[in-house]
């Protein structure tokens, strides 16, 4: 009897790796969370989240043997969810504040903190806007939304399947919503701030949408970064809608702390002509996965991505891209640099797509990684889908060591060998850093860098 | 005073260095001259603490210390400079930063304060114009897009700035004019002091005429084979290296 049960249960888990997973209690935080969320008066709001859940329901958390999560398995990565944060504005002091975002928080602009997944508007300050910029948070923007943000949420539809943005809609408490009408300029950053806090672990999500309307120009930062050591599992959505001839900037920042998990998503639609230039940096968390799905649906339009990870310990930094040129002459670049120490993990994938008649499509992938240690991991997976025949589109990657001639020359100078090391990493990475035109956030980050690179050893 | 004593030394097992003696003392300019494949560079690089040498027997001290037990940045410390024969190329890494952080890490290891940013520019900015450098040029990373004779330059540029006082000078005058062999050369002699000494590493004559040596020291097979005063340079020229078996690569 015992020993036909033991084995019924080894049977089950062979069968199934689901049995562990979180997927139940995700479901189950939904329940009782569903009917506080922002927008839960509205019926149509209330439907797009149910949907959403009954998509994750039927996919649950993806993991190995699915494709895209070949080298992140999240199922295993997650095998417990987090209560989503409560509902209520968290209070942060100054000095904690500027702990926590630290050299970032002297950046200028308009400033939207958000701490555990609500906007905290004391830490804020985003009055004065240029005309024809609507900037407002998710959580007040649902209470009757806009025309144009009901739009927004409900057809620009997460990319079929991906469970991460499935999750996101069901959860998002709040987010930043900007609008741009046509030719308008915001002339200083829109900056992001997320703050987790919280004295138990929790789970956060928040959404933002970002719309572009024609010849409109922007620069929006987002950070992410925690107050103290407790786990938080965060879920960041942003949707982006580049309008003709508009032009983005924006950057996303990764810097929570070593037991906090990330999944970031960025979609991007292209109109003919719309330049976006995303540049990601990350620096923290347990596991991150930071995924971008740019689509061109317009010609001649042109996305420029860089990213750079900086991992250690048993970190872990995913970085995916899928490029889907829908159009005739776009022009995309991806190019990241990896540095990675001690028993780190960091991926980067990225998958071209383009269509048939996207003709004239020129295509450039890059991934290069500096590995600190013997013991770290970096994958990195080029993908093209390529149905038209009058496209340019190539990849590459390498995968190195410090080069000890350099490590030589400068050590001949005097320089102690840890320094040395440094220095060629942050040159390394500088080629990355150099594509972030704002000085103030380029030294912020470089300061970022730096802070990163004294903890080595 | 350098002295290096039955200096024998190996690369991935093959022998370059078989038994080198030499002694320079301070204030003193010797060069060394020689076919290529006689071990010079070689002799260079383990002077400077380069890993890929591995020494089997010998010993060199500067100032009575054993250097060979040194790491790289504890020799430059000490007083030794390598100006490379191919100097390399630090992408990313801006030339001043690069001056700055190398003359700081000395400053520091010696007990001193490190230097203010004006006192720092002031003293750059008077070393490049000795040497026909522009502070644009020392923008740029370094050696990055610099041609063959500004990368020597640099070279020097750093040594006026380091203020080492064992100077190894590996082929600097390769792929130079005739007017940077002059700038460079007054670099260096602008250096030269009782209490500096500088080992010259040259297949050429030419830089001897621009950098007058106290003795010139023929090696060949690992091993100085010759020595005289700056006439032997001059005799070399003419003869050239037949008899040390050129073209022997060893």
């Amino acid at each position: 009897m015992g020993a036909s049960m033991n084995i019924q249960a080894i049977n089950l888990e062979a069968a199934e790796p689901s049995i562990r997973d979180a997927s139940a209690q995700i479901q189950s935080h939904y329940n009782t969370a569903s009917t506080h969320l922002p927008g839960a008066q509205s019926a149509t709001v209330r439907a797009l989240r149910d949907e959403a859940i009954a998509g994750f329901a039927a996919r649950g958390l993806p993991h190995r043997r699915v494709e895209e999560w070949k080298y992140t398995d999240l199922r295993n990565a997650m095998p417990q969810a987090f209560q989503p944060a409560p509902l209520v504005v968290a209070a942060l002091s100054d000095g904690n504040f500027h702990g926590a975002v630290g050299p970032l928080a002297a950046i200028g602009g308009f400033k939207m903190v958000f701490v555990n997944g609500r906007l905290n508007r004391q830490l804020s300050s985003f009055n004065g806007l240029p005309g024809a910029v609507e900037l407002l948070n998710l959580a007040e923007a649902l209470e009757s939304p806009p025309d144009w943000l009901f739009a927004a949420l409900s057809q620009a539809k997460p990319r079929e399947g991906d469970v991460v943005t499935l999750l996101n809609t069901a959860f998002a408490s709040d987010g930043v919503v900007l609008r741009l009408g046509k030719s308008a300029n915001a002339e200083q950053p829109v900056h992001l701030i997320h703050i987790a806090t919280a004295e138990m672990p929790v789970s956060v999500a928040l959404r933002n949408v970002l719309i572009l309307e024609e010849g409109a120009e922007a620069s929006v930062i987002e950070t992410y970064v925690s107050q103290g050591q407790v786990p938080a599992q965060i879920n960041s959505a942003t949707e982006i809608a580049l309008g003709e001839g508009s032009r983005l900037r924006h950057f996303t920042i990764a810097a929570e702390n070593t037991q906090t998990q990330h999944l970031a998503t960025t979609q991007v639609r292209l109109a003919a002509k719309a330049d976006y230039l995303g540049v990601q940096f990350a620096v923290g968390g347990s596991l991150s996965r930071l995924q971008t799905f740019m689509t061109f649906e317009g010609e001649a339009a042109r996305a420029h991505f860089s990213g750079c990870q900086l991992m250690r310990g048993r970190q872990h930094c995913d970085m995916t891209l899928v490029i889907d040129h829908a159009a005739v002459g776009c022009e995309s670049r991806e190019h990241v640099k990896v540095v990675l120490d001690g028993h780190a993990r960091g991926v980067f994938q990225a998958k071209a797509i383009v269509r048939a008649g996207a003709q004239k499509t020129d295509g450039r992938q890059m991934a290069q990684s500096l590995l600190l240690s013997e013991t770290a991991e970096f994958d990195a997976k080029p993908e093209l889908e390529i149905y038209a025949d009058d496209v340019k589109c190539n990849h590459g990657a390498t995968c190195g060591a410090i080069d000890d001639d350099l490590l030589f020359y400068l050590r001949a100078r005097g320089i102690p060998e840890d320094e040395a090391k440094a220095l060629l990493i942050q040159a390394f990475i500088g080629e990355i850093l150099d594509r972030v035109e704002d000085e103030g956030l380029r030294q912020a980050l470089e300061a970022k860098a730096a802070a990163w690179l004294t903890l080595r050893g | 005073m350098l002295e290096i004593k039955n200096l024998h030394a190996e690369i991935d097992g093959k022998q370059i260095l078989r038994g080198l003696d030499l002694t320079v003392a301070k204030g003193e300019v010797h060069a060394i001259m020689g076919p290529n494949g006689s071990g010079k560079s070689t002799l260079a690089y383990i002077l400077a603490g380069k890993k890929d040498y591995e020494v089997t027997e010998g010993s060199v001290t500067w100032n009575g210390e054993d250097i060979l037990e040194m790491e790289p940045d504890a020799r430059a410390h000490a007083g030794v400079f390598l100006a490379f024969q191919y100097p390399m190329e630090i992408p990313g890494v801006a030339s001043m930063t690069f001056l700055r952080t190398a003359l700081n890490a000395l400053l520091k290891a010696r007990g001193k304060p490190e230097l203010s940013t004006p006192d720092f520019l002031r003293l750059v900015r008077e070393k490049a114009a000795t040497l026909n450098m522009s502070m644009d040029m020392l923008k740029r990373p370094v050696n990055v897009g610099f041609s063959g004779g500004e990368k020597k330059r640099h070279e020097i540029l750093q040594m006026a700035l380091l203020q080492p006082s064992l100077c190894v000078l590996d082929e600097t005058d390769s792929g130079l004019d005739i007017d940077a062999v002059r700038v460079v050369s007054e670099g260096v002699n602008a250096l030269r002091s009782p209490d500096r000494a500088f080992l010259v590493i040259t297949h050429y004559q030419r830089l001897l005429n621009y950098i007058v040596p106290d003795k010139v020291h023929v090696m060949a097979g690992g091993r100085i084979v010759r020595s005289g005063g700056k006439a032997l340079a001059v005799e070399l020229e003419q003869s050239g290296y037949a008899e040390y078996g050129a073209g022997a690569a060893a």
